[in-house]
């Protein structure tokens, strides 16, 4: 049964893989404070370790190509425990929609509309991104490529723009801190930004043409993200040193350094835009999958009647889910990296590793039935 | 505020609900009303100032507890 039959090109998935975890560049404040100027390490060793994660990501999407995430968990674990483990995966996907349109909500509240109530500011973005996930999957990943140049353009043009004051000084020394830092940061980048491409494989089986090569495609669009990011932390740290700690948002204090011939400045606000952008995105196709997870949990036809409740209730999750910013970044470097990895990381391994069981004791069967009628 | 809320919540039945039950979807309208009423219910907890404890929290101390934290 399938609720969407959309297809979208291989191209626009990867491209959609790039935005969704380029949009997490936000996010560098949460290991910045641990490895400091080392964090650039951390995304070459984040990169490494997320290698083996997406493997295991292509071999289920390689084994089920026209099974989504959860339909996969109905065909592995037989019908109640599939139910029990796209539960997870379904509270998983609705808290990460919370939690991104929540960073969205602080971000802007804090450096452009400091006097409107969050509350405010979300649910006018949520429901942009409901009307964006009505019109269907095609529509939240057109855009994706054109999203990619802006982006990479600004990233150049603020490179540029801040090299004047960048002091190269500022990576040294390299691996000063202790090892277990290193292990801490590394962590938090596999599983808050990378390990989040699980979603994927909700939208794996609509991509057109995946039968040649859909992991040229998860890996490019995971290469090119990681590389990006790479250069987001290597400007951040170059230009703000050893203040890079003490910041929520080091991109947005970077770039408001920048001077452009003296006469562009505050090119922040690009940075702004590309944030929010990036968000939408992201917040777009996380909301996508929730919903479609849903549907595909119950075995409905149409998830579009459940988006003005989903919103509804994402928007009041979004209120409740954390107090403040202060224990929203405790809970994500303290305790959130070991339970995303349970789901990011455990649960699709124990999912292909059953599969492969299954599949072998078929093999087996098949075979000495075919003996025994010899 | 709370005239608000409802007002929003209205909307929004009105929006989708009679259309489902014209079609009589009603395994679709099962799960329209779960997600509908537990927005409700949350919106309402909110404006009467009533702590909401939220799965993160629960799920983070109960990690603690075992020793599963940085």
């Amino acid at each position: 049964m399938k609720v969407e039959n959309a297809k979208i090109s291989a191209t626009q998935f990867m491209f959609s893989i790039v935005i969704f975890i380029r949009s997490s560049s936000l996010l560098s404040a949460f290991f910045f404070s641990i490895t400091k100027q080392d964090s650039w390490l951390i995304v070459l060793f984040g990169t490494v370790v997320c290698i083996p994660l997406l493997w295991v990501y292509v071999a289920l999407a390689k084994q089920y190509p026209d099974k989504s995430l959860i339909q996969i968990n109905d065909e592995v674990f037989g019908r109640i425990g599939g139910k029990i483990v796209s539960v997870f995966y379904i509270w998983f996907f609705f808290t990460l929609t919370t939690l991104n349109l929540r960073d969205l909500g602080g971000f802007v509240n804090k450096s452009i509309m400091i006097l409107t109530p969050n509350t405010v500011i979300i649910s006018i973005f949520i429901i942009l991104c409901a009307w964006s996930v009505y019109y269907g999957l095609e529509v939240v990943t057109r855009y994706s490529i054109v999203f990619t140049i802006i982006s990479t353009a600004i990233l150049i043009v603020s490179i540029l723009a801040t090299f004047n004051i960048m002091n190269f000084e500022n990576f040294l020394p390299i691996f000063h801190q202790p090892v277990n830092s290193y292990i801490h940061g590394t962590h938090i980048i596999s599983t808050i930004p990378f390990g989040e491409l699980v979603v994927f494989l909700m939208i794996a089986p609509n991509v057109e043409g995946k039968e040649k090569g859909l992991a040229k495609y998860f890996y490019g669009g995971f290469f090119i993200a990681a590389l990006l990011i790479l250069l987001v932390i290597l400007r951040d740290t170059a230009v703000l040193g050893n203040m890079l700690e003490f910041l929520s948002l080091p991109s947005f204090e970077a770039l408001r350094l920048a001077t452009l011939f003296e006469t562009i400045s505050h090119i922040e606000i690009l940075f702004a835009v590309l944030l929010i952008l990036f968000l939408f995105f992201k917040i777009s196709i996380l909301f996508y999958t929730s919903i479609l997870a849903v549907s595909h949990f119950f075995k409905i036809k149409s998830y579009r009647p459940l988006i003005l409740p989903a919103s509804a209730l994402i928007v009041v999750y979004s209120i409740t889910i954390f107090e403040n910013v202060i224990m929203h970044t405790t809970i994500s470097r303290g305790t959130a990296p070991f339970f995303w990895a349970f789901i990011e990381m455990i649960l699709p391994f124990i999912t292909l590793m059953v599969s492969y069981i299954k599949k072998a004791i078929k093999k087996a069967a098949g075979s000495s039935k075919e003996a025994s009628a010899a | 505020m709370m005239l608000f809320i409802l007002f929003i919540f209205i909307v929004i039945f009105l929006i989708d609900f009679p259309r489902l039950i014209k079609k009589k979807q009603f395994k679709i309208l099962a799960i329209y009303c779960c997600f509908y009423s537990l927005a409700l219910v949350l919106s309402i907890l909110i404006l009467l100032d009533i702590p909401v404890t939220s799965p993160m929290v629960l799920i983070d101390s109960l990690l603690k507890s075992i020793n599963l934290s940085y």
